[in-house]
């Protein structure tokens, strides 16, 4: 297994409570996909689609949150670590993409929900199978390798293995 | 034997009472299967719930007199009578933990969500086991039967088959 951090930089999406307006709530969110959290995305989307249902959930706290200057521009802009409280945090594994969402809780109280963008369950999948192709058949990759990720992990492997 | 339940639904999102209060559900055993698989599925994986699509619950509210109680003050426990809810319920997802499992309703143009009472899954598996029991084992069950439901069970089949 390759020691490469796949990082994900998300946005984020927040739905505040009315009484809530002035609430805080991160932009963006870092998850580093590593390949534990991969078998376990995998196993969710295996056992989700071998029964017949559209969506499984699961707690987990990969995700750190944050508040960029310019959320749109996530790496190029100032950075903060988002301090509210984010829970309880589910990794919602779909047929074609998975998201984690959250509740910012405020003493006690939920003041709004926050939720990642979709990351499509095809790059996880292809991520996965360039993490544990032999070495010596990641040139075959290069050609046939679709997602960015998927690409930077490939660069990763071949510059560094 | 239909398995029936009669569940108290809770609504979130809207302050409005314009949303059903109560659901009835017939489990068939197509449904029933469906639930038991799902609940078994999450036992192996490190996962906390499966979602599907189900339209099994009927949707009710409350048949009150608006003449006599115009402000609809009466309280819930005091009225027994139920009619189909009106409002158009939009998704409805059947979301199963590993030791119970309820429905959820979405209003159509509201943002109103509702859920129903949850089931144990437990008391689901005894139904089962009660339906599928010899006549003739019945008897046995009587002192040992721990959820209504299934107290319900060995009194119909004792009492019709």
């Amino acid at each position: 297994m390759s020691e490469v951090n796949v990082r994900f930089n998300l946005f984020v999406t927040a739905t505040i409570e009315h009484e809530y307006e002035n609430c805080s709530t991160p932009t963006n969110a870092e998850v580093i996909i590593t390949q534990e959290l991969i078998d376990k995305i995998l196993k969710m989307h295996k056992a989700m689609t071998s029964v017949d249902s559209y969506g499984i959930i699961s707690f987990d706290n990969s995700p750190l949150w944050f508040i960029e200057d310019e959320p749109d521009n996530p790496g190029n802009s100032n950075k903060t670590a988002f301090i509210g409280e984010v829970e309880p945090i589910s990794l919602r594994v779909f047929e074609e993409c998975l998201f984690w969402e959250g509740d910012i809780i405020n003493e006690g109280y939920k003041e709004a929900s926050v939720e990642t963008n979709y990351i499509d369950i095809c790059d996880v999948i292809e991520i996965n199978e360039i993490l544990n192709s032999p070495k010596e058949d990641l040139p075959l990759w290069v050609e046939k390798v679709k997602s960015e990720k998927g690409k930077e992990v490939l660069e990763w492997r071949l510059q560094n293995e | 034997m239909q398995i029936k339940y009669h569940l108290n639904v809770e609504t979130f999102n809207l302050e409005s009472s314009d949303t059903p209060t109560a659901a009835e559900v017939i489990i068939t055993p197509e449904l029933m299967a469906k639930i038991l698989l799902y609940a078994s599925t999450l036992h192996g994986i490190s996962a906390n719930k499966i979602c599907a699509f189900d339209n099994s619950p009927q949707w009710l509210e409350e048949n009150y007199d608006e003449a006599e109680d115009p402000d609809h003050t009466t309280p819930e426990e005091l009225t027994n009578d139920f009619i189909p809810f009106t409002g158009r319920v939009n998704t409805i997802e059947l979301s199963v933990r590993k030791e119970s499992f309820l429905w959820t309703g979405y209003l159509n143009n509201s943002g109103a969500t509702f859920e129903t009472d949850s089931i144990s899954v437990q008391e689901l598996l005894e139904v089962k086991e009660l339906l599928n029991m010899p006549k003739e084992d019945l008897p046995t069950q009587i002192e040992k039967v721990k959820s209504e439901k299934g107290k319900e069970v060995i009194e119909w089949r004792l009492q019709n088959e």
